[in-house]
């Protein structure tokens, strides 16, 4: 039993040190921000665990609190699942003679050292809470911390990225309940039942195990990036953290960033958005000959290879803009920065991918 | 000791030669400064071609080449007397090898489609039937067995009937069944067919010329 949990936590940290240089196209100093940005996220997550605990927070403050809280511990678990479940491993450990009970242990207790403080801190304060009156004038908090659980198995067990709970929810009960007085209580219980409905039910699991007629080159590339999100997913986790601590760095110091601030800004975006472009590359490499055999041409397949980017950089700029009051000649740089990444990612590969857009992002600032 | 050539009966009238005529020209294929193919003079004229050779000789490459999957390093191919890299080749061509990694994360069904919606023909579903593969179809192609993953293969070649078949070792894993309904429909095929095997289905097949890829590779001197 004792050397089992070795094996798995063996297994963990492999699989862990494993996942830190698949982030490693990012850049080194890119990697020590997000870093930083994970690590300032999760001091935050915990510091807004007063707001979400308060029972008289506004609603819109407390969906955006719990729906911010959510999403980081559902990714600090995600992108540590294949690590948690030993999945690399799925059929050796299967082999293993090792109660199922154990097994399951041995994943939860993984998990709990994956998910941390912010998996940790609710449990432990919702235990704390010291009476039984207490505990039911203030039972919106023990079914946050209730929630907090299922996503952490959610982020384990599900193929999808839980949508309804993360986007449909938040949205539902922000704004279509703001015309009624709904208290935490409410709020929380709603939030609980549809995470537990998509828990169960995964319903973009069930869409995407049905079979889908493909006809357009556009379709393949889409289901390739819905069998393995986590590429895009990270950008458009990143950029939403650095845009956020940007968004709050301004807002706590009351001022706009200056110029060549604005210039950095962007060019660590376009640096994080361009480099999706190593999975376009990545997807050449994988099916050269396949890809060679389409009528289509390879400019137009390149086109729809990079839209995802671009629409990341069309919202990051929309975001950018609405937020952090970036000036218009600046927001316009992202766009071509990302698209000077994504060629020079085509062109030199890691070799010298930032330099182009590093270039550019000087020549602005001396202009 | 006989070279499979000597097996083979080459037949010159039975079949009226091909009006799409693939062409080699002195072609060669590097990877890195490794020669595979070196000077590579060829004309496919005949319906019905077997090409033959020891492993590494360059067979599949070759047929990766004609069907302009893969650029020559020199020489030129040529398919109708225009490049095999054009559009309008490719529609008129149709290659299985294993060589060919299909996009994993497709079900079969899927792959079919697209194919099909590519070439603008109808969705093969008697070939499916014919191959053994509609029980598969809803299955991915990660998932697919070897034998499975022949048939897609094989399917994607010959779903669209194109003037001109490559298929690389077209039996290898497939079932008694399919094997046997594959021999037929290839000897009754319209187009030109042109397959590399070590199979006596074709190299002792009358209606298969039987070309050896030593004689024609200047490379192979050197091995």
């Amino acid at each position: 039993m004792n050397r089992y949990f070795q094996l798995r936590g063996k297994i963990y940290y492999h699989e862990l040190k494993q996942l830190l240089p698949s982030l490693g196209n990012l850049l080194a100093f890119i990697l020590s921000i997000l870093y930083l940005a994970i690590s300032a996220s999760v001091l935050t997550a915990l510091i807004s665990l007063s707001v979400i605990a308060d029972i008289n927070t506004p609603i819109e403050q407390r969906v955006i609190y719990q729906g911010g809280y959510f999403l980081l511990l559902y990714f600090l678990i995600r992108i540590q699942r294949r690590a948690i479940l030993g999945l690399n491993y799925q059929h050796y450990l299967a082999s293993l003679p090792v109660p199922k009970k154990l097994k399951q242990a041995n994943s939860a207790l993984l998990t709990i050292v994956a998910g941390n403080l912010p998996l940790l801190a609710p449990l432990l304060l919702s235990i704390y809470i010291p009476n039984f009156s207490t505990f039911i004038s203030q039972l919106h908090f023990p079914i946050f911390a209730l929630s907090v659980l299922i996503i952490a198995w959610v982020s384990l067990k599900n193929k999808t990225f839980p949508w309804f709970s993360f986007i449909f929810a938040p949205i539902v009960l922000s704004l279509g309940f703001s015309q009624y007085p709904l208290n935490a209580i409410s709020i929380n219980c709603s939030w609980l039942l549809i995470i537990m409905i998509e828990a169960y039910y995964e319903p973009l699991s069930y869409m995407a195990s049905k079979v889908w007629s493909v006809k357009y080159y556009g379709q393949i590339r889409w289901i390739s990036i819905m069998k393995n999100p986590a590429s895009v997913v990270i950008r458009i986790f990143f950029c939403s953290l650095f845009i956020s601590m940007a968004t709050y760095v301004q807002y706590k110091m009351a001022l706009v960033a200056n110029g060549y601030i604005q210039i950095l800004c962007i060019w660590v975006l376009s640096i994080v958005i361009g480099s999706y472009q190593f999975d376009n590359e990545k997807f050449y490499q994988l099916y050269p000959h396949y890809l060679n055999s389409l009528l289509n041409q390879f400019r137009l397949r390149y086109c729809v290879d990079i839209l995802p980017a671009i629409l990341i950089t069309l919202i990051s700029c929309v975001a950018i803009h609405w937020w952090l009051n970036f000036s218009l000649e600046i927001i316009i740089l992202l766009p071509l920065e990302v698209l000077l990444t994504i060629i020079s990612v085509s062109k030199f590969r890691r070799n010298f991918f930032i330099i182009p857009s590093l270039l550019s992002g000087l020549l602005m600032y001396v202009l | 000791m006989q070279t499979p050539t000597l097996f083979c009966i080459v037949v010159l009238s039975f079949k009226s030669p091909v009006n799409h005529l693939l062409i080699l020209k002195n072609v060669s294929k590097f990877y890195q400064k490794n020669a595979v193919l070196k000077g590579v003079n060829f004309h496919f004229d005949k319906q019905r071609y077997c090409i033959v050779g020891p492993n590494g000789i360059g067979k599949t490459t070759l047929l990766m080449l004609a069907a302009g999957l893969e650029n020559s390093s020199v020489g030129e191919i040529t398919f109708n007397e225009k490049s095999v890299y054009l559009t309008e080749n490719k529609r008129l061509m149709g290659i299985s090898s294993d060589k060919i990694s299909l996009p994993e994360f497709l079900t079969a069904q899927q792959l079919l489609e697209y194919h099909c919606s590519q070439h603008n023909c109808p969705f093969p579903t008697l070939l499916i039937s014919n191959l053994g593969l509609s029980a598969q179809l809803t299955t991915q192609i990660s998932a697919l067995s070897l034998g499975g993953l022949k048939k897609i293969s094989l399917l994607l070649a010959i779903a669209h009937q194109p003037k001109c078949l490559l298929l690389d070792e077209p039996t290898t894993g497939l079932d008694a069944k399919s094997r046997e309904w594959l021999l037929d429909f290839l000897n009754s095929y319209q187009g030109q067919v042109i397959v590399t095997s070590h199979e006596q289905s074709f190299t002792e097949n009358h209606h298969y010329q039987c070309v050896e890829l030593t004689e024609l590779n200047k490379f192979s001197d050197l091995i």
